[in-house]
């Protein structure tokens, strides 16, 4: 083997694993929104358009809407309303749990951060 | 053709090498997460290991860990009693020596004792601050070092809410570790324990969520292995009156501090960093700042009480970066 054989096989090898390594599926670059409950829903929306998610929890229901590229509670039944005075959440990575209720709602797609505190 | 069948070899060659390296890698690099609710919070658990690790097995150790965390404390708190003081579990134990610690270095601000106070405040819809006699006649069970000593003969309500979650992520990352795992996040509520480096070798990037505006992050830390845990008044609070009243209180008064919007600790373990977030929001970012600086260990990033000005210590200096939300 010449010394420029072992350049082509280094190249080529380089450049395999490249394309076996890495991950080219835009799915991670597409923020989607999940509504997952501990009695067992899980369900993945689009983030874009307009839609009211009605999700039965621990407690009753919780209605979520997705609206503007984001998510957010509008009613839950839990005592403190902490998840509906959250707000909106429409950051990669970011989410909104109502606790009491076990729902937990999620914008999935390629995150900037690794972790969020709090 | 000669050339052609010369290059053959060397691209089945090239790819085998590709093939096999690939594959080394996806092996050492698997990630498996889970979501939880537990602990009255979000236990959000990423791993990094071998394909051959054993992910569910790890993920249901820490579960039944948390879970066993989680029995012991109502609502974040445990009372002693004369009828349970000789029979503490060994974990409340383990927490009362923590919170101790956290006691004596924070000179006071983090008190575990505080829960008589805590359990007053009610953040539900509609709530109200509690009557000011009954903050005062709480304060009388409020101080460690006399709970410590046995000077305090009624029940005394330890509220761990300001070092549980920091604990049970320690205690996570601990766990993981001795299964063989070697790069993890735990992030129990936003305070999070995180094991070994970033897989690309780059530090963690943590965001800090922004006090006032719930969709935007105020900024965030490149570190490495390390703990983080923050304080915030954003997290439960009511408005009365104008005023708002959150679930940060001030053992001195029985009041919610004021001094800061939110406070991220950086330390090497969960448990101080999630106590010191504590302290460290009722100090306020001029006093607490000066203490941080006699501490080995412990870094900070105040946002203090009005605007979006932050105030970063100087062990984090070129590891915060601020992100303007303008």
């Amino acid at each position: 083997m010449t010394s420029w054989d072992i350049l082509v096989v280094a190249c080529i090898a380089t450049i395999g694993i490249y394309l076996l390594t890495s991950n080219p599926s835009s799915a991670n670059s597409v923020r989607m929104v999940k509504v997952a409950s501990t009695s067992g829903f899980e369900k993945i929306y689009k983030l874009e358009g307009h839609a009211t998610v009605e999700v039965e929890g621990r407690l009753g229901k919780s209605v979520i809407e997705i609206s503007n590229g984001g998510a957010r509670f509008v009613h839950s039944c839990c005592p403190n309303h902490l998840c509906v005075k959250r707000g909106w959440v429409s950051k990669s990575g970011d989410m909104i749990a109502c606790v009491p209720n076990g729902i937990i709602v999620r914008i999935i797609g390629k995150c900037e951060y690794d972790g969020i505190t709090p | 053709m000669k050339r052609a069948k010369a290059i053959l070899p060397m691209l089945v060659l090239g790819l085998l090498i590709a093939i096999t390296l690939a594959r080394s890698k996806n092996r050492a690099d698997v990630k498996w997460s889970d979501t939880l609710l537990l602990m009255d919070t979000v236990v959000e658990i990423q791993l990094w290991a071998d394909s051959d690790f054993g992910f569910q097995e790890a993920s249901d150790s820490l579960l039944k860990k948390l879970v066993s965390l989680e029995d012991l404390l109502d609502q974040g708190r445990f009372v002693v009693s004369k009828s349970n003081q000789a029979n503490i579990p060994d974990e409340v134990k383990k927490l009362i020596a923590l919170s101790d610690s956290a006691y004596r270095l924070s000179r006071g601000f983090f008190d575990p004792t505080i829960g008589a106070v805590t359990r007053l405040w009610d953040f539900s819809d509609g709530a109200t601050p509690p009557h000011p006699d009954s903050v005062r006649n709480a304060l009388r069970l409020v101080g460690m070092d006399r709970f410590v000593s046995g000077q305090i003969s009624d029940s005394v309500v330890l509220d761990f809410g300001g070092i549980a979650k920091g604990y049970a992520a320690d205690c996570s990352v601990d766990l993981l570790g001795r299964l063989g795992c070697t790069r993890a996040m735990i992030n129990i509520g936003g305070d999070l324990s995180i094991l070994g480096s970033h897989k690309d070798g780059r530090p963690w990037h943590i965001a800090i969520r922004h006090p006032r505006k719930p969709d935007c992050f105020i900024g965030y830390l490149d570190v490495g292995q390390c703990a983080i845990a923050t304080s915030g008044d954003y997290e439960r609070y009511f408005f009365h009156q104008g005023k708002r009243y959150h679930h940060i209180i001030d053992p001195r008064d029985g009041m919610p501090g004021s001094r800061c919007q939110s406070v991220t600790v950086v330390a090497n373990s969960a448990w101080l960093a999630d106590a010191m977030a504590t302290a460290l929001f009722l100090m306020g970012p001029h006093e607490g700042s000066q203490f941080v600086e006699c501490l080995d260990g412990i870094e900070a990033v105040f946002v203090y009480a009005e605007g979006e000005s932050v105030l970063v210590t100087d062990g984090l200096r070129g590891r915060f970066t601020k992100i303007d939300n303008q």
